[in-house]
């Protein structure tokens, strides 16, 4: 296939699809984006503020290490990248050919309004006469037919609603460049040589308007869950105030609705839509933050499903130190309160007493649509689907779901011999740029706008302004900078000229944006040697704030000055500890991209847990890798074999390991992956050690599917959820407990269709498709009894005999069995790696799990770069979902080990070494990480991979020996100058 | 109820038929939608997810000797948002007819008896029967307008069979009237049988399937004798 630039393409640009098409960019491809609706970002754009922190993060997804190649603001506004392409309003149609060579004809629907062309003036908007409800709110609010798509994205032009324009042309007339074309006639076309397809569609919502419980569309308050976000959204439509749709009066108590459009056979939905739960505490969280004191915020709910690593704490969080109530009841329907618009709810409460409560609002938390099906492409060979678009997820299984999707499809490339442009891919610096190297000679392309009637007698003052600047300034007019006639000639005065830094005195930054990345193209001038100043767009301005606006661009180019920082080489293999299923996979996954992989193993044996898991298909599954890992001569396998040192930064680091012959061996690696795995926990509740017959949920899923087991008498079994966990010291949800007791339960059924098998839970945690488990079991007659934290069942050893005692809370009566076993659901522990956490100096959460860099957007990395986590190490995961963490961290560990060397960016920074004191105090504020001592040189140094260039070092270092470069002391003194 | 310690098999849940969808009593959640809904929930203890949690734990006998399958409405608010399509009010219609036939509450069950027996709830002969019913018609033929006003009794091939409801017939004649003034102004073609006219089905209410099928087959029968297409039925 050669080596040209292979094109991949991603259907979708949601999480899922941003991360996917982040993770080839990284990796040195071409990527293509398709989105059907107008504009990229998916759910999250509506959405501020995520789980756990209630911050947005989105930007975590943005590369870290090749941070030139791609705008570094918020991705909620737009996703620029030089090697991604982005199509919105765009589908597939259809995709044939063979991998590698795929050929897809794609689908547009015109904006209606040109990008090219497109100001953001405003003006068609203004004009248009038709107002419908505004989509992006949910609606709430009004909107016009022509519109921004998602108000907070400037960047993307004013788009045309065609479902509601009537076509009557005043905004065409209105438009001063011409952008508006009334044209909306799908156009189709192809898209060749396509490597590979990721489809990353995502789950739609529940509409629950085709419930006529709720009363959506009668009561103005009653709203969905996305709505509820738009009302508190400072984006919204009541700009952040928590206020009622029907009246705009203050909310002063709030219920969500768990499940609606889930767990519900009535509809087609025998599916837990997995996120809604959490969903809903961040929600009452928010709303309390806006709410006054005596506020009241009520969670309606079945099963409060906290099934993430830190998610129960955050419960325990919201209802002891927030107040959020909690009622487990599913409510029947609202109903009309006393007040006008006010919401009435009936329920029963926890002592069976029947409560009738008024709100001012209800949030329905709606979950996952159901029946929706993939496309027939999505099967065809050489697409891959992400887990998003299978089903609802939350933020890092989308990530975590689009990073093996992408991992897939580069393994495949990688065998059909397809490779993206260059291991040393051609990355023109920026910041070494020839440039620097030269005094400062600065033009100004003043643009004479072809619109604003005026522009000529405000740019005669600005002129006659600037030429009283000191130094030498090159100024020239040019008619319509946004236009290609206006462009054309830029070029043609920097080609001919002998400026080598470049000022635009034009309208909004966002039009010249794309257009200078073509500069760096046709000629010597970078972005990083480029400022713009606006000068038409806003409120009528003076010429002196014009001015001083000109002046600081002026004076932060001629400050900038060039990079030495040096590049840093990459070590091309990987270090993986831990050979459960998380490591395998990862492990396997590199060496499929022919990356050299160590795999250390503390045991004589691979497979981790492998050895306790019985069901068939995931043994084999692991197995299958096993196999494979085996048998890869890229992967040397050492077992029985210990970390002792490891040193080094990303891309480069050295490791010793100890055999149990007591011999050593150094290895060098530019990746370190920790899949050191976790066990099954141990427990003293409830009599644990008092009776051979009460057993883990581990040992009781030996037992039922033993052989001898069918030979066993069994009239009743009784099984404990939550023995130890879910509260402290131990508060967090295992994960694997409710699915594998259910699993369990059922095999008894199976054997002993008579026996009786009780279940004592506090939340069944069978999220996502696992609710059919759920649902199976109790078609079979498995008994479930629920029981909270204070109501726990006794478990009493008599006569040698058990004897298990409780309350069924529906009927309010004692319950008192006598099994023949007792299965306690003990829940998961992270292996003891306290050494190892020395070593790496990574972080762990009091639980003893491997803390991610962030939880949700980067939930494989660690705080150290090249430094990667899977698995049991990082959070309770069932087998399956360990071994896609495994794939998603080498996908992760790609970005590096694709490189020959890591090169440094704009923004960095930098250490005068001559006036260091060896402090240390950089390396201890310093939130990447990236500082460390080089003790062969005596010298603290940047790593140039981590570093993001935030300034935080420089702001501590006592003597000015740490600088950012472009933030240095005597240029930002300029620019402050300037500005005054 | 006494102390759970296991789990019975229950005639109620194999007996009731299984609706809307093919769910059985054990798919129950306990999430409460029921209990939320039924406008009946903590009167004299009633509770609908109470009574399906006692079918599931096999607790017929507790059941069935309550009340609390006699206060129930049938109105079938809770089955229309269960989210497991449970078959709650068949349930609470099979634990009635369940109950021994002495234990029916009130006078339900006599008037099945007398049903069966007499051809109406209240037991009332033939020749009563339409001496009332005459009585009431000639009150009617007396008021303006409706002097031509007969009482059409077993008319064959009208066009829609009248049953009565008992209560009708026995105190409230008066209400009677309504209905034929709208009948007679409306030229319909009806026709009342002079026995089994009983148009209220205790057999149905007390969960007794042999007398409901009964009552509704001598229906169909005088509908078939006197070839009428349509059935007007009170209850």
């Amino acid at each position: 296939m050669g080596n040209k630039i292979a094109k991949i393409l991603v259907v979708g640009a949601g999480i899922s699809g941003i991360r996917a098409a982040l993770d080839f960019a990284d990796i040195g491809y071409q990527v293509c984006v398709v989105e059907k609706s107008p504009a990229v970002g998916g759910i999250l754009l509506q959405l501020d503020r995520q789980f756990p922190n209630n911050h947005c993060g989105m930007c975590r997804m943005l590369p870290m290490i090749d941070r030139d190649v791609c705008s570094q603001f918020c991705l909620r506004r737009g996703l620029f990248h030089d090697s991604i392409s982005v199509h919105t309003s765009t589908e597939v149609v259809s995709i044939e050919g063979n991998p590698g060579q795929l050929k897809v004809v794609l689908s547009r629907q015109p904006r209606g309004v040109d990008s090219e062309l497109c100001n953001f003036c405003g003006k068609c908007e203004e004009v248009c006469p038709v107002s419908v409800p505004d989509t992006f709110n949910e609606g709430l609010g009004e909107r016009k037919a022509i519109c921004l798509p998602v108000p907070h994205q400037t960047s993307g032009p004013y788009s045309i609603d065609w479902a509601s324009c009537t076509k009557c042309g005043e905004c065409e007339k209105a438009c001063p460049t011409g952008a508006v074309k009334l044209d909306n006639e799908h156009e189709t076309f192809d898209m060749e040589d396509v490597a590979a397809v990721i489809i990353a569609t995502g789950t739609k919502l529940f509409n629950p308007d085709s419930v006529d419980l709720y009363g959506c569309g009668e009561f103005p308050n009653v709203v969905t869950s996305t709505a509820f976000e738009r009302i508190i959204s400072s984006s919204g439509p009541f700009k952040g105030s928590l206020v009622r749709p029907s009246d705009g009066r203050e909310v002063k108590k709030v219920a969500w609705l768990q499940c609606v459009g889930s767990r519900n056979l009535m509809i087609g939905a025998d599916y837990c839509s997995s996120a809604c739960c959490m969903f809903a505490i961040k929600e009452a969280l928010l709303a309390r933050e806006k709410m006054s004191k005596d506020a009241e915020t009520v969670i309606f709910y079945m099963d409060m499903r906290t099934f993430g690593r830190d998610f129960q704490r955050y419960r325990d969080r919201a209802e002891k130190e927030s107040g959020v109530r909690f009622v487990r009841c599913r409510v029947h329907s609202i109903e009309p309160g006393e007040n006008p618009d006010d919401l009435r709810l009936k329920y029963v409460d926890s002592s069976r007493k029947t409560v009738e409560e008024d709100f001012d609002m209800i949030v329905l938390s709606t979950g996952k649509e159901p029946g929706r099906k993939l496309p027939d492409y999505a099967s065809h060979e050489g697409v891959f689907v992400a887990d998003s678009a299978k089903g609802l997820k939350d933020i890092s299984g989308s990530v975590i779901g689009a990073e093996v999707a992408a991992g897939r499809a580069s393994r495949m490339l990688k065998n059909l011999g397809i490779m993206p442009a260059d291991k040393d891919k051609d990355q023109k610096s920026a910041g070494q740029s020839k440039a620097f190297e030269e005094r400062p000679r600065v033009q100004v392309v003043l643009c004479e706008c072809g619109v604003i009637s005026d522009a000529g007698s405000l740019l005669d003052g600005i002129e006659s302004e600037l030429e009283k600047f000191p130094g030498r300034l090159d100024i020239v007019r040019v008619k319509s900078l946004c236009r290609k006639e206006g462009w054309d000639k830029v070029k043609q005065i920097i080609r001919d000229g002998s400026a080598n830094r470049l000022v635009f005195a034009a309208c909004n930054k966002n039009v010249l944006g794309p257009k200078i990345k073509e500069l760096e193209e046709d000629t010597e001038i970078f972005d990083s040697i480029v400022e713009s100043a606006d000068i038409y767009s806003g409120d009528e301005r003076s010429i002196d704030s014009l001015i001083k606006d000109l002046d600081m661009a002026v004076s932060r180019l001629r400050s900038r000055r060039a990079l030495f920082e040096h590049s840093q080489p990459v070590t091309g293999s990987a270090l993986v500890i831990g050979g459960g299923p998380a490591g395998l996979s990862a492990a396997l996954a590199l060496a499929d991209h022919k990356i050299d992989v160590f795999l250390v193993e503390k045991s004589e044996t691979l497979g981790g847990n492998l050895k306790y898991i019985i069901d068939k298909e995931l043994r084999q599954s692991i197995e299958e890798i096993l196999n494979k890992v085996e048998g890869n001569p890229r992967i040397k396998i050492h077992k029985e074999a210990e970390l002792i040192t490891s040193s080094g930064i990303s891309g480069n680091f050295t490791s010793k390991i100890q055999m149990k012959t007591g011999e050593q061996k150094t290895i060098l690696h530019g990746v370190t992956i920790l899949a050191t795995g976790g066990t099954a926990a141990e427990t003293d509740s409830y009599s644990m050690d008092d009776h051979e017959r009460i057993v883990s949920l581990f040992e009781m899923e030996k037992l039922v599917n033993d052989a001898s087991f069918s030979g066993q008498a069994v009239k009743s079994i009784v099984m404990i959820q939550c023995a130890g966990t879910r509260e402290e010291p131990r508060n967090y949800c295992s994960r694997v407990c409710c699915i594998k007791s259910l699993n369990n339960a059922l095999k008894i059924k199976q054997i002993h269709p008579d026996a009786e098998v009780y279940i004592f839970y506090r939340d069944i945690m069978t999220y996502g498709d696992s609710e059919r488990i759920y649902t199976e079991a109790r078609k079979k007659g498995i008994v479930f009894i629920p029981f909270d934290i204070d109501t726990k069942p006794e478990v009493l050893v008599e006569s040698g005999g058990l004897l298990v005692k409780g309350i069924d809370p529906v009927l309010g009566v004692p319950v008192e069995l006598k099994p023949d076993w007792l299965s306690l659901a003990v829940g998961v522990v992270p292996n003891f790696i306290k050494d190892l956490v020395k070593i790496f100096g990574i972080e762990t959460t009091q639980d003893g799990f491997i803390k991610e860099a962030d939880s949700k957007w980067r939930p494989v990395d660690t705080g150290q770069e090249g430094i990667f986590v899977c698995g049991l190490a990082r959070a309770p995961a069932r087998a399956d979902e360990a071994m896609k963490e495994g794939e998603a961290a080498a996908q992760r560990a790609l970005r590096i080990l694709s490189k020959n060397e890591i090169i440094p960016q704009r923004l960095l920074a930098r250490v005068r070494h001559s006036i260091c004191s060896m402090c240390s105090l950089c390396i201890e504020v310093c939130p990447f990480n990236a500082r460390y001592i080089d003790t062969a040189e005596g010298k603290i140094m940047v790593d140039i991979a981590s570093c993001q260039g935030c300034g935080t070092c420089a702001a501590i270092c006592p003597n000015s020996a740490t600088l950012i470069v472009d933030f240095e002391d005597d240029g930002i003194m300029n620019v402050i100058e300037a500005a005054l | 109820m006494d102390t759970i310690t296991s789990i019975k098999s229950s005639e109620i849940k194999q007996k009731a038929p299984l609706r809307p969808i093919e769910s059985l009593t054990d798919m129950c959640m306990a999430c409460g939608t029921c209990s939320a809904g039924c406008p009946l929930t903590g009167i004299e203890g009633f509770d609908p997810r109470k009574i399906v949690r006692m079918v599931l734990m096999g607790m017929d006998k507790e059941l069935i000797e309550s009340k609390l399958p006699w206060l129930c409405t049938m109105c079938g608010k809770c089955e229309y948002a269960c989210p497991m399509g449970i078959n709650i009010v068949s349930i609470i219609r099979t634990a009635r007819g369940m109950v021994k036939r002495e234990n029916v509450p009130g006078m339900i069950h006599k008037g099945v008896e007398l049903c069966l027996k007499t051809g109406n709830n209240i037991g009332l002969p033939k020749e009563d029967f339409i001496f009332i019913i005459e009585d009431v018609g000639e009150e009617l033929a007396g008021e303006s307008g409706f002097s031509d006003f007969k009482i059409p009794f077993d008319k064959n091939g009208a066009n829609l069979l009248h049953t009565l409801h008992n209560k009708l017939v026995n105190t409230q004649n008066e209400d009677l009237k309504h209905w034929w003034k709208i009948f007679h102004i409306a030229k319909e073609d009806w026709t009342i049988p002079s026995q089994n006219w009983e148009g209220v089905n205790w057999g149905l209410f007390s969960g007794d399937d042999e007398a409901m099928k009964c009552f509704v087959g001598r229906i169909v029968e005088n509908m078939e004798k006197l070839e009428i297409a349509n059935l007007m039925y009170p209850e």
